[in-house]
């Protein structure tokens, strides 16, 4: 055999196993790109569901719109943004997860009200906080730190806010806003 | 003499490597964040800018603190902006502003500024350094604590004057429109006298 082949059969004995360290290099990096990319496009899917689903629980409330089964307007809007939310908010006690807030400009001082009043402008502010999102790549999990060690990776929180100017109700029109008696959030 | 070879180039696709991930990946990857979060600001800016022009057409009074903070907290959440204290001619501080006028015709038969389109009211929210409105800029005695310039002002004040205004829209005498304008800072890689990052402008009218 000649001396040229004795040694690239030497030379292929000692690369033995570095294809499969590369292989395992190359696909750690390869997925963890593929999962980075695909939790920062739900993530961004996500924000814009519920960017839309709050929209859409606004326009339900400058509107005054009741929908079936609700005697309160933020009963409606919270309803309203769960049922526009693509899924991703549950449909039991949609106040819960919604927060709709009226917020009198037109008071002195300006300031947050339960009660409409009649021929003030009411600014509505309905969102949807720390919606919560698990992602599939340890890149965006994240670490939690509780002051002594490292714990379990934390999941994402998404949130959406929107606002919208209220028509001034007349004296005795003006809709109920809230319930009095809002269910009990775990 | 294969071997010679091979052993010569050992290490020559590291530095191939290093050098295209230094100068065309990291570039591209960067660019790609960077550009995407752009575009996400600005449309966030033209949403802030058309939320606020909606409140201040229905007479929202801009000038009070209370509902500055409509604007900084929730309108433009995420943004970075900061309120100016609840005065009306802005702060200093914050990756944002909001420039709230309303421009009028004047139509005072003999005044100075008859038929020149005039600012009425400028309230200015957030970093009054970010960006200051193409659309005149009456002297900061000219405007009080409400915002509002005072009728002998307009009437008299040239530097109260916007006529660029009939660029965007035509006015009769008389006539008013409120106009809503925005600036946020962009987010961008701030490399020394390469980049000083731009900003997001947009505006609306009612």
């Amino acid at each position: 055999m000649p001396s040229t082949e004795i040694g690239l059969q030497k030379r292929r004995k000692s690369q033995g196993g570095h294809e499969f360290l590369e292989a395992t290099l190359t696909m750690a990096l390869f997925f963890g790109f593929m999962f980075l990319i695909i939790d920062i496009s739900m993530a961004v899917f996500i924000k814009n569901a519920l960017q839309t689903a709050v929209e859409e629980g606004v326009r339900t409330g400058i509107t005054e719109t009741l929908l079936t089964g609700t005697s309160y307007l933020t009963d409606s809007i919270a309803k309203s943004v769960v049922n526009n939310s693509k899924g991703y908010l549950s449909s039991n006690k949609p106040t819960c997860q919604v927060q709709v807030q009226y917020y009198d400009p037109d008071a002195n001082p300006p300031g947050y009200v339960t009660t409409l009043a009649s021929g003030h402008n009411t600014v509505l502010i309905v969102s949807v906080l720390d919606h919560i999102y698990h992602p599939m790549g340890p890149i965006l999990q994240g670490w939690g730190y509780n002051g002594q060690r490292y714990t379990a990776p934390m999941p994402l929180k998404l949130g959406a806010i929107a606002t919208g100017a209220m028509q001034p109700c007349s004296n005795g029109q003006c809709p109920a806003a809230t319930n009095p008696a809002p269910p009990t959030c775990p | 003499m294969v071997i010679n070879q091979r052993k010569q180039q050992s290490g020559v696709s590291n530095i191939e490597f290093a050098l295209l991930m230094a100068t065309l990946i990291t570039p591209i990857l960067l660019g790609v964040f960077v550009f995407g979060a752009s575009l996400i600001r600005e449309v966030q800016a033209i949403q802030v800018g058309r939320e606020t022009a909606e409140l201040y057409s229905r007479n929202i009074d801009f000038s009070v603190q209370g509902n500055q903070d409509i604007v900084t907290n929730y309108v433009s959440v995420g943004l970075g902006m900061q309120g100016n204290g609840g005065n009306v001619t802005g702060g200093s501080s914050g990756n944002g502003v909001v420039v709230i006028s309303t421009y009028t015709k004047n139509n005072t038969t003999g005044a100075t500024n008859n038929n020149h389109v005039v600012i009425s009211q400028r309230i200015v929210i957030g970093n009054k350094n970010l960006y200051t409105s193409v659309f005149g800029n009456p002297a900061l005695a000219d405007i009080n604590t409400d915002g509002t310039v005072s009728q002998t002002n307009q009437d008299t004040h040239t530097t109260d004057r916007a006529d660029n205004v009939t660029n965007l829209i035509t006015l009769a005498g008389g006539q008013s429109v409120r106009m809503v304008e925005v600036y946020f800072k962009t987010i961008a890689m701030s490399v020394s006298s390469l980049s000083t990052g731009g900003g997001h402008y947009s505006r609306a009218i009612f």
